[in-house]
């Protein structure tokens, strides 16, 4: 069942005026209940622009967005949205509003008016779920970025929406902590069924999607499993790359060596060169 | 010798209860011609060190020559060490701030006052080398432009001090497959105009690709400095402080651990693809 739907979304930023930029150019998806969509696709593919309308920030000019059935260009609908759809955006800093790490999660369940012993289980589940409640008490300006990024993802859980858009949120981490983001986000999603919008340019991330997408200039260029990463040439030619290890099984394929199926991880890699006897 | 480290510590909040120790005995030579790359975790000490470099942090103990100026005394003429110091700092387009690009880019000559005519010769130049169109671009407003042409113009900031070493803070994080693979083919070329490159990265493949000379830091010491090669094939040291290999080596080194003939000091996408398909070919397994 999908729980968000476009239908032939169009939104142009400035417009009518000299900066205008189209960012959106007819994209019709649906994101279904406990699915992992990657999003990808250079800078101004539109990609973040997806982010923004699909929990209601912006509303789309032409077309329409529907969140568990409620129109965003409804602005009665938009706390409905909100509780539904979760969004962790790119850069850690601009994400805090607390100075105790416990009262930034906080902040969601309180401006919905949940009440208080409510709101203290549900920040602690979250902070459990993310590996942070050992900070609880602290303050959030002295952790590394990972540690901030998984502070935001509890503040979203805290809200338990159906649906978590993360918007290029762990461009800004070091590998540590991007690792430690991806995999409270795949553990949320297997085990909790959380439906996860990935939009990344990292494409070791979008391999493990049930779906990925990719964005050209405002609309959907390709979208299907694994396999599209065969399509090389295809997504080079529109600034993007494919995964190392998918990469390497093509020119290994050109060259003659024999791999079947399609590649996109070390490990599958090295299996099919070399299989464990 | 145009950078020399000896036995430098520094401590943040000195004689507060939180003073912390950064750097401990830190001893490294940088020499003429290096694309020096320094590596470790976050917190292990990267950015307080080159940020003694053009005197941001000044020395608390130790020695520090850049170029033959001792930076320890607390008088030291910074106009020069400026000049010869060019800094870019992670995520430089945050420190944009002028109403046109040309203004952006001028501002650093104008500061050290050279002539009118030297100063728009130096951002023309600047502009044209990280790959901009001048005439189109300089009237522009910096803000409108895209996150990969904000980073360039950033850059040609720094370029047009031209800056005989330059240190980069993560130059490419934060950009898309294409902007990162912009941002240091345009590094290369700057290498050349330059003395020495000084990068910090956290992309083991970037390193491998573009350094010489890798110094590991781990909390607040220098572990060691190696030859990539060198450094990426030693997997106990790596796995030791947690540190990735680029994504090449790690392959290699998979095979390797499971007896299939490659080198486990590969580092380029090249090599490893031609030494699988030799070694493919040894043992029959392939089409043609």
């Amino acid at each position: 069942m999908s729980i968000i739907q476009l239908q032939d979304v169009y939104f142009t930023y400035n417009r009518a005026s000299d900066s205008e930029v189209r960012a959106v150019n007819g994209v019709t998806l649906s994101i279904n209940e406990g699915e992992f969509v990657a999003i990808v696709g250079h800078n101004g593919s539109g990609k973040s622009t997806l982010a923004k309308l699909m929990n209601g920030l912006i509303t789309p000019d032409k077309g329409k967005v529907t969140v568990a059935g409620l129109d965003t260009a409804n602005e009665k609908n938009l706390f409905d949205i909100r509780r539904n759809v979760g969004v962790v955006f790119q850069n850690p800093d601009n994400q805090m509003v607390a100075t105790i790490i416990e009262d930034d999660v906080a902040f969601g369940p309180e401006n919905i008016g949940m009440p208080s012993d409510q709101i203290r289980e549900r920040v602690y589940e979250s902070l459990k779920s993310v590996g942070m409640y050992d900070y609880r008490e602290g303050t959030p300006h002295r952790l590394s970025g990972g540690q901030k990024q998984r502070v935001a993802i509890a503040g979203v859980l805290a809200l338990r929406p159906r649906v978590m858009v993360l918007d290029e949120s762990t461009s800004m981490l070091d590998p540590r902590g991007r690792a430690d983001v991806m995999k409270v986000v795949n553990d949320l999603n297997k085990k909790e069924k959380m439906a996860v919008v990935m939009i990344t340019h990292f494409m070791e991330e979008a391999v493990t999607a049930d779906r990925i997408i990719v964005m050209n200039e405002g609309r959907i260029y390709m979208q299907g499993g694994k396999e599209i990463f065969k399509r090389q040439a295809e997504l080079e030619s529109i600034g993007l790359t494919v995964p190392l290890a998918s990469r390497v099984a093509n020119r290994l394929r050109e060259k003659g060596v024999v791999i079947d199926e399609d590649v996109t991880t070390y490990e599958e890699l090295v299996n099919k060169i070399c299989p464990l006897e | 010798m145009p950078v020399r480290i000896e036995n430098l510590n520094f401590e943040y909040n000195p004689k507060t209860p939180f003073a912390k120790r950064a750097l401990f005995d830190v001893t490294l030579d940088i020499n003429d011609g290096d694309f020096f790359g320094v590596i470790g975790h976050t917190g292990s000490g990267k950015s307080t060190l080159i940020s003694h470099l053009n005197a941001l942090t000044r020395v608390q103990s130790g020695t520090l020559f850049v170029n033959g100026m001792d930076l320890s005394p607390k008088k030291i003429d910074f106009k020069k060490l400026r000049s010869t110091v060019g800094m870019v700092f992670q995520y430089p387009e945050y420190q944009l701030f002028a109403e046109t690009v040309e203004e952006d880019v001028a501002f650093g000559p104008k500061n050290i006052g050279l002539s009118a005519d030297e100063i728009s010769q130096r951002v023309r130049e600047a502009i044209t080398m990280v790959g901009l169109d001048y005439q189109s671009i300089r009237s522009r407003s910096p803000f409108d432009l895209s996150g990969g042409q904000m980073r360039r113009v950033a850059l040609a900031g720094i370029i047009a001090m031209r800056p005989d070493i330059l240190v980069l803070d993560e130059p490419t994080a934060g950009l898309d497959p294409r902007g990162k693979q912009e941002i240091l083919t345009l590094i290369k070329k700057i290498k050349q105009t330059c003395s020495i490159v000084i990068m910090i990265s956290h992309n083991m493949d970037e390193v491998s690709a573009c350094c010489n000379r890798i110094a590991v830091f781990s909390e607040g010491k220098v572990h060691g400095v190696y030859e990539p090669r060198e450094l990426f094939a030693q997997k106990e040291l790596l796995e030791k402080l947690n540190i990735d290999m680029p994504g090449v080596t790690n392959i290699a080194s998979m095979l390797a651990d499971r007896g299939f003939n490659v080198d486990r000091s590969i580092i380029s996408e090249d090599e490893l693809v031609d030494a699988i398909v030799g070694e493919c070919q040894r043992r029959g397994l392939c089409a043609k």
